[in-house]
């Protein structure tokens, strides 16, 4: 007998792995959705005996379809499979009825513990027929978001933890930028705010780029409030602030992205571009010698407050190539 | 044929270099405690290694701020990450000499420091290590842009 088996997840690359990481001798079938909103229709259609349910998706994000499941009266046992590593996000999803918690990427031997819990007791060696279903086909920029989703959550997670607060995950944007159009995607990120920002350089075996953090000034206010030492002057501490959350987020983001592509980077000291500055004078310093750069963007928010923080991983000509190569294993089969 | 230089000889070497690069070394492990201080640090802080060696960072300089270089110490060991501590924060960690005293007008060294976990073999993070790298020239040219 099959056992059906509903995948959600917004990236193709996710849902690919994740189906295919599922044992054989679990004979899953396996139907797919890409938000909260096409699950729950499905829910409604056929009986599944499992959900396999990603966090940050477009339309209905995976704490949205835990409470219309609940309300709904759905009892199919759900798995939380995510990025989002903080330990309130698990917290939150678990009150929600969520009955485990995987963190992306899949571990084969965490996911084979978890399903256990879920099938019944294996009795003796049951004669398999595979159901075969079809797998999506994943892009590149499939395996960069994917990889991006991952790398956020870690940063996320490390500023949540420094700071003791919630964070919540944003859906990354990936984009082939030529100069003028990261220009535009820069002053689309501040409207009229005026914004201070640091940008730190980053490598790892050949593969560079440039991160810049920049933070809205009503943002700095209140992040202040969350400082743990106090500096000796205003000035001082939100330089300090800027720092920090600059050299954490960037931090944590390369050590999701190195973990992902076998690469270890490096980032150099972090720059201070202005702070209460217009948007302008960053984009003015943003006219470096490259034609076309691949950029990661990212909005953090922090709960119950207004801070904003925008994330800018930016990969240069040269390097795309090199962390196209790195990344090819997502693509084959596993 | 290739021949290289037997594993003790290169051993030499890596002591060599970091004693003699231009850049500030200094180890220090969980406890705070120095284990490594470099020919650099010894140059231009005139601290002799021998004194420095197995005290605590905060003992040698008191005028670090304990809580707050602890602050910084803690995306090293929690992420394994690099951190930092760049001259506009804090113009020095330790205090040296301008190493150009008659043509650069600054009565001591900017430094920008960055704070490096160093791994065990099996990949825990129980020391990291400090390099310190001499900003002055472009603090003082910063600093001049502003004032005019």
């Amino acid at each position: 007998m099959s056992f059906p088996v509903l995948i959600c997840d917004d990236s193709a690359l996710a849902r690919k792995q994740m189906a295919r990481s599922l044992p054989a001798t679990l004979n899953a079938d396996v139907t797919f959705a890409e938000h909260g909103l096409q699950a729950l229709s499905l829910l409604a259609e056929q009986d599944f005996k499992l959900m396999f349910l990603d966090l940050t998706m477009p339309e209905l994000d995976g704490f949205g379809t835990l409470e219309e499941m609940q309300k709904r009266g759905h009892i199919t046992p759900v798995v939380v499979v995510s990025g989002d590593i903080q330990p309130k996000a698990k917290e939150r999803v678990m009150a929600l009825g969520a009955k485990e918690f995987i963190q992306k990427p899949i571990d084969i031997a965490t996911l084979k513990e978890v399903l256990r819990s879920f099938t019944e007791p294996a009795g003796q060696a049951k004669v398999i027929t595979p159901t075969s279903f079809e797998l999506p086909a994943v892009r590149r920029r499939d395996i960069y978001m994917e990889v991006a989703n991952v790398a956020i959550g870690r940063a996320a997670d490390a500023l949540a933890r420094h700071f003791d607060v919630f964070v919540n995950l944003p859906l990354p944007n990936v984009n082939i930028f030529e100069v003028t159009e990261l220009h535009m995607a820069l002053r689309d990120l501040a409207d009229n705010d005026q914004v201070s920002g640091v940008c730190q350089g980053f490598s790892g075996e050949g593969i560079a780029g440039e991160a810049l953090v920049l933070l809205s000034d009503t943002s700095v206010s209140d992040l202040k409030q969350l400082m743990q030492i106090p500096a000796e002057s205003e000035d001082l501490e939100e330089l300090e602030l800027l720092m920090d959350v600059s050299n954490i987020l960037v931090g944590a983001f390369l050590n999701g992205l190195g973990e992902q592509s076998e690469v270890r980077f490096f980032q150099s000291s972090p720059v201070l571009l202005g702070q209460h500055i217009s948007i302008d004078s960053i984009i003015q310093s943003t006219a470096g010698s490259f034609t076309k750069t691949m950029t990661f963007e990212v909005s953090y928010a922090i709960e119950n407050t207004s801070i904003r923080c925008d994330l800018l991983f930016m990969f240069v000509d040269e390097s795309l190539p090199l962390l196209d190569s790195k990344l090819a294993y997502l693509m084959e089969d596993f | 044929m290739l021949s290289l230089p037997a594993e003790f000889e290169q051993f030499h070497w890596m002591v060599d270099m970091v004693q003699n690069v231009d850049m500030g070394l200094v180890v220090i492990d969980r406890d705070y405690n120095i284990q490594v201080w470099n020919g650099f640090m010894t140059h231009h802080s005139g601290k002799m290694a021998q004194d420095v060696i197995g005290k605590s960072l905060f003992e040698v300089f008191p005028e670090i701020p304990k809580e707050w270089f602890k602050l910084k110490t803690k995306p090293v060991y929690e992420l394994g990450c690099r951190s930092f501590i760049t001259w506009q924060q804090r113009p020095y960690l330790f205090k040296c000499r301008n190493v150009r005293p008659v043509t650069q007008q600054a009565e001591f060294m900017y430094q920008n420091i960055t704070l490096n976990p160093m791994r065990t073999p099996t990949g825990l993070v129980n020391s990291l290590f400090l390099s310190i790298q001499d900003t002055t020239a472009e603090a003082l040219a910063v600093l001049k842009d502003q004032q005019a």
